[in-house]
């Protein structure tokens, strides 16, 4: 993984120390609330219902053990002895102090991390495939150029004060694990026709109150032109993207406004007169960062079969939970952050001890945080899965449920967040509860939920969505069915009047019968048998009589 | 520490910026950069200065004078047959892409920054720099605080209308927020690709 | 705040550390509302919200704001729910059927519980 260097570490420890005067001038009087608010944004500080948050950058989601060490370290020090794992792959404490929060900064800039850019008007963490690397399914690495994008985008002067945020996925697999078509920018690392490697990119998709699926409005980008592309499209964006409307202010609508094919020919001739700058991505740097993600010193060994009799939950674990490697004799294990009836993504400090521990010892000191409130331990080798699995187990991580029912990505919701209309968490865990007996049966389905219309829970693109609102004073629940994320991007659609908190739990559980009722065999998935059936009969099962 | 000088250490985008003590290309030179003046609103190389320049009124005074996009082009070639120095005034959002060749007839050039928020100025000031070429002062004004004033450089801008008591203090002090890394390449450091720079070693 | 007459109590988030806290009775910052001072008419909802702007420009706390509340035997009961969770904390459930506790094999008899 990337590692800081001098320069690095000294343009964060100059972020780190700007921000602590910043803090202090606050706590002084000397910035007001509005004039600090926009300043304490750019450093990944939220008001939000309960207390501040905290939101640290995971860039493309990868951590090493000694980060993770930290921020269990964090957790017990500063805050509540918990952390927050997000869909885009970063890290939230729920719980610090302002006054706390520059020595928190403080501790993350001793291993190389930081909270810069987490939130505000400006370009976000950069998300990647949580399999990269170890995935056979990928043409290379895409984190060099997460990494490469990452840089370039880190205090930009002219992108700071965009009309809205903007946020950048990158995948180079077959199956697209980053939800590319639903960023602000998709890039698919490819081979190009030429031989060489580019990307497909993808600009304008979101979700939220407006959600879109994204454009290619470029097919073949040579690597050497990334930068100079981006910063086309940034520049476009800034200069014409909507700033009267809040709700209309993200690069999607100004695509959908002007049109893909226009959009693209503005960024085409603002492209072609940069081109050649000093933008311009020589051979040598995109070698110099591609060697920080070389693979780690695999043993190119056979497996030795395991010789201990079969035992269910192990077996379970690893039929669900890991991932084929390309390096034979190793394996991607996934670790759930979804206990049955827990509280999805949510880490207490032991656990990110003990997971640091096993990066450390069974996975080349790397752990990769997913989109998907999970974590992922890359390069495991076979004959430890077992010894990994009881470790899990023994601190309640071990749950085989990766894909699953109750593997629910959740917002934080009206139990944390102040943007929230309705809470997610607990109808998480109760339908997590509802259904884990039946969860092997039912087999791959993913249930995504927000707590309000800015979809952080991602609920557009679950094949069961659930939307939180506020009716009368009241939660209320929107059903939406179909949705995906993947290289098959679709949109979930209602399925009809929305349930209370009760009745939502009932709904979805509805909905699983009807599927378990109708699919033509064990082996279609919910999503296949939606698209098979339609909509209809599960209409009838939620809302008929 | 700014000083008579920073202007050339304050190299941070893709493009060149306009030296310090006087204006470069355009016909018509300036009476001064405006005297130093602790009072004035105007920050350009180092210090506060009053400004020099009258922002246009009718009849149009036989000095300095700032116009909008607006009259300009509405009364272009009576503008045109001014001797007196001529600056521009964009407003957020407002094209340039228009004005081309005419733009070097600009002593100054005023972008107004309406809200913390709004940076579209930024995106202008870059492609005045780099697209046009554009030499002369580059002025920031409207919502100019301190902790903008290190992107604002770097985009090209140096000169800035500050009316906002902490940031005059700020600037007056030498205590301007900045990273003085940057990680953004620029055509600056040719031939050599290297993509940051310390802005302290760009010597002027 | 308009047509009938509702009671109002202020809160906002401490500055330093980002509590919620309450008007009281004394005029300090409580983290209960059961301490709250009700304001029931104009002029004490009007007093209430300025002493909030008050206090944020003194920089004690941020974003002041007023909630309905309902006058209960029990106390206030804040009207909006998201009000009541803010009072009350998260509402995360830690007693799930079926959910499993970090103990070695629990997994499984969880599962079995939630049949």
């Amino acid at each position: 993984m990337y590692r800081y260097d001098e320069f690095d570490r000294e343009f964060v420890r100059q972020r780190v120390a700007q921000f602590r005067d910043q803090v202090a001038r606050r706590l002084a009087g000397e910035l007001t609330e509005d004039e600090f608010k926009p300043l304490r944004l750019m450093n990944g500080v939220y008001l939000q219902l309960h207390a501040y948050m905290l939101r640290i950058a995971v860039p493309y989601g990868t951590l090493n053990s000694r980060q993770m060490r930290k921020l269990a370290h964090i957790a017990r020090t500063y805050d509540r002895g918990t952390g927050h794992f997000t869909t885009r792959q970063n890290l939230q404490f729920n719980w610090p102090k302002l006054a706390d929060i520059p020595d928190i900064l403080g501790e993350l800039a001793s291993v190389e991390m930081h909270a810069i850019q987490t939130s505000g008007n400006c370009i976000r963490n950069v998300t990647a495939d949580h399999f990269a690397g170890a995935t056979a399914e990928e043409v290379a690495d895409p984190r060099p150029y997460a990494e490469i994008i990452r840089q370039w985008s880190s205090l930009h002067p002219e992108f700071s004060f965009l009309p809205r945020k903007f946020k950048v996925a990158v995948t180079a697999a077959s199956r697209d694990r980053a939800a590319i078509r639903v960023h602000d920018i998709g890039l698919e690392l490819k081979r190009l026709a030429t031989g060489s490697l580019g990307f497909a990119v993808f600009v304008g998709g979101g979700q939220g109150r407006t959600p879109i699926i994204a454009k290619c409005i470029r097919d073949e980008l040579p690597e050497a032109d990334l930068l100079s592309y981006l910063e086309a499209v940034l520049r476009i964006y800034n200069l014409h993207g909507r700033r009267d409307n809040k709700f209309k202010a993200r690069i999607k609508i100004l695509v959908h406004e002007i049109g893909a094919a226009a959009f693209s020919a503005q960024v085409e001739e603002e492209w072609q007169r940069i081109r050649d700058s000093a933008l311009r991505l020589p051979e040598h740097e995109i070698g110099r960062i591609r060697a920080y993600f070389a693979p780690p010193p695999f043993e190119h060994r056979p497996s030795k079969a395991s010789l201990r009799p079969p035992e269910r939950n192990f077996e379970r674990w690893v039929t669900r939970n890991t991932h084929t490697h390309k390096e034979p004799g190793y394996a991607i294990v996934t670790i759930s952050l979804k206990p049955i009836g827990g509280v999805p993504g949510d880490a207490s400090a032991e656990q990110m001890e003990a997971i640091a521990d096993l990066a450390q010892q069974y996975s080349f000191d790397e752990v990769r945080v997913s989109h998907e409130q999970n974590l992922v331990l890359p390069h495991v080798r076979i004959e430890d899965l077992r010894r990994v699995h009881a470790r899990l187990q023994a601190v309640g991580l071990g749950e085989a449920n990766a894909g699953l029912v109750t593997d629910i990505i959740a917002c934080p919701g009206l139990d944390y967040c102040a943007l929230a209309n309705a809470r997610s968490i607990p109808i998480a865990q109760r339908i997590s509860a509802r259904l884990a007996a039946r969860q092997d049966a039912i087999g791959d389905l993913k249930i995504k939920i927000s707590g309000c219309i800015n979809a952080c829970g991602h609920h557009h693109v679950g094949h069961i969505g659930i939307l939180g609102v506020e009716k009368r004073g009241e939660e209320h629940y929107q059903l939406l069915l179909g949705g995906s994320g993947a290289e098959d991007a679709a949109l979930a659609t209602i399925a009809g009047p929305g349930f209370g908190p009760d009745g939502i739990v009932d709904a979805v559980a509805k909905v699983v019968d009807t599927y378990l009722l109708l699919r033509a065999s064990a082996n279609e998935t919910f999503l296949a048998a939606y698209g098979r059936l339609g909509p209809a009969p599960f209409k009838e099962a939620l809302y008929a009589r | 520490m700014l000083d008579e000088g920073s202007a050339h250490r304050i190299n941070g985008s893709s493009v060149g910026l306009a030296p310090t003590g006087g204006t470069v290309g355009p016909a018509l030179p300036l009476p001064g950069q405006g005297a130093r003046d602790p009072a004035g609103t105007i920050w350009h190389a180092g210090a506060f200065r009053s400004d020099p320049w009258a922002h246009a009124g009718e009849p149009l005074p036989d000095r300095p004078v700032i116009v909008s996009r607006q009259r300009w082009l509405a009364e272009r070639t009576l503008l045109m047959a001014r001797k007196a120095p001529l600056g521009l005034r964009l407003e957020a959002g407002e094209r340039v892409d228009d004005l081309g060749p005419d733009l070097a007839r600009f002593s100054l050039i005023a972008l107004a920054f309406p809200t913390f928020a709004d940076g579209r100025a930024f995106s202008t000031a870059r492609l005045l720099r780099d697209k046009y070429a554009y030499r002369g002062e580059l002025r920031a004004v409207g919502n100019v605080l301190s902790d903008l004033i290190a992107f604002m450089r770097r985009v090209g801008f140096d000169s800035f209308e500050v009316t906002h008591g902490p940031t005059r203090r700020a600037l007056s002090e030498g205590r301007i927020p900045e990273v003085t890394l940057c990680y953004q390449p620029s055509d600056r450091d040719a031939p050599h690709w290297v993509r940051r720079r310390r802005l302290a070693d760009t010597s002027s | 705040m308009n047509k009938a007459p509702t009671v109002c109590v202020l809160t906002a988030n401490r500055l330093r550390d980002g509590t919620v806290v309450f008007l009281d009775f004394e005029g300090a910052w409580s983290e209960t509302l059961l301490e709250a001072v009700a304001a029931r008419s104009p002029d004490e909802v009007r007093a209430l919200r300025d002493r909030g702007t008050y206090d944020a420009i003194r920089n004690i706390v941020v974003e002041p704001y007023l909630i309905e509340v309902h006058e209960t035997a029990n106390g206030l009961l804040p009207i909006r729910y998201r009000e009541r969770v803010r009072a009350a904390g998260p509402s995360v459930l830690d007693d799930v059927p079926g959910y499993s506790h970090p103990d070695p094999g629990a997994t499984h008899d969880a599962h079995a519980k939630a049949a």
